[in-house]
């Protein structure tokens, strides 16, 4: 009786160890996947580059593309092609001193680039951009 | 660091470790999730009425290993903030949980604040509207694990009733685990872009709170300061996104089996 006793606790104990082991394993393969994360961010050290964040939006006949450029000086160059979306532009120095203050790395931020891939091809001349604030509205049609 | 705590608890893996004896009425999670609603809203509540932290919540199994430095204080990644009377806590953290430790911390949550003696945990988060470029102001939704609780939070703040859809990540676990273990759990949502951090949305969440709790918080500052909060935040919303698209985020868009 107590042998079965002790067994069954051995096996539970054994049982708790390798599924607190599975979800150690587990979590650390997600940070893995930090690693391409800290690549981009010492390419945005050292170049002073970031990325703007990007929502691509698929309206049936057209794309919505919402931009997200905060701080960016208003000559923002905006390239199109058939599947691409190329986006480059200063951003204001002043604006990044005030935002990060005294975070040193932030301080050599002074570009923005990205280029998008859609997943169809757009026409590019039926393409209209407007400027909300920060944000940057791109409605392109798709090919038909 | 602050030194001597008063008291700590190891639950489901994570250590909640107390600065101050803890045990407010309603606790509100403010975690990384949609447009980073709750995070914003979590962080300007904190700064506007200077709400101190009095828990520290840990691990070293399921978190990064992560020191939080804020005005030259080592801190712990994840704190729970409190109001000075003590009746409001604010969860907030610096790294966003990973779709495995999701699980493991929602549970850990719930039964903490069970412990404490909390009555009402509050998520709050954004919920992804395609057409959010177009809204001035978002939509408020609600889902209650009570429908006297639902009816409340519908009459002081104007919320609508999400009548069907799924949620997906901490909260979910947080609604499940709430309703098993008796605690109330009421989700604020608020239209919001779904990968770009969203001060807007915040803004509609953070006067629903003050309403429910009467709390005064004033958002002109996420107002004024919006294209500020959007930049410094944008690491944040790319970590963030990374694990929503893992944690299938995508299932929040599409219909419930028993809508079709």
């Amino acid at each position: 009786m107590s042998e079965d006793m002790f067994s069954l606790a051995e096996e539970m104990r054994r049982f708790i160890e390798r599924r607190m082991r599975e979800l150690v394993e587990a979590i650390q393969s997600e940070y893995v996947s930090m690693e391409k994360l800290f690549e981009e961010r010492m390419r945005m050290l050292s170049s002073g580059t970031i990325e703007p964040l990007v929502s691509i939006i698929d309206e049936g006949d057209h794309y919505v593309i919402v931009v997200e450029a905060p701080g960016v000086k208003s000559d923002l160059d905006i390239r199109f092609e058939p599947r691409r979306i190329i986006i480059e532009g200063y951003v204001d120095e002043k604006f990044v001193e005030s935002t990060f203050g005294d975070m040193v790395w932030a301080r050599s931020i002074r570009k923005v680039k990205g280029e998008y891939v859609l997943p169809e091809e757009i026409d590019i001349n039926g393409i209209t951009v407007e400027r909300k604030g920060s944000m940057i509205i791109i409605r392109a049609p798709k090919k038909r | 660091m602050y030194a001597n705590p008063v008291y700590e608890e190891e639950i489901d893996g994570f250590t909640f470790i107390e600065y101050e004896r803890f045990a407010p009425e309603a606790l509100v999670l403010a975690l990384p999730d949609v447009g980073l609603v709750g995070a914003i809203t979590g962080l300007h509540i904190v700064r506007e009425l200077r709400l101190r932290d009095v828990v520290g919540i840990d691990s070293y199994n399921m978190l990064p290993p992560v020191t939080v430095i804020i005005d030259g204080v080592p801190k712990h990644p994840v704190r729970i903030y409190s109001t000075e009377d003590g009746k409001l806590g604010v969860l907030l953290t610096d790294v966003p949980f990973t779709p495995p430790a999701i699980i493991a911390f929602g549970v850990a949550v719930v039964r903490y604040a069970r412990s404490r003696g909390v009555k009402t945990l509050v998520s709050v988060t954004g919920i992804g509207n395609p057409a959010r470029f177009e809204i001035e102001k978002p939509n408020l939704y609600v889902v209650a694990n009570r429908p006297e609780l639902e009816k409340e939070v519908i009459e002081k703040t104007g919320a609508k009733k999400i009548p069907a859809g799924i949620l997906v990540g901490p909260y979910s676990i947080v609604l499940k685990e709430a309703s098993r273990r008796g605690l109330d759990n009421v989700v604020l949502l608020a239209d919001a872009f779904v990968d770009i951090p969203d001060p807007g949305a915040a803004i509609v969440t953070v006067e629903a709170l003050s309403k429910l709790y009467g709390i005064k918080v004033d958002t002109k500052k996420l107002e004024d300061e919006a294209d500020k909060i959007k930049m410094r935040l944008r690491e944040l919303m790319r970590e963030t996104r990374n694990l929503m698209a893992k944690m299938g985020k995508s299932m929040e868009y599409r219909p419930t089996l028993m809508y079709t």
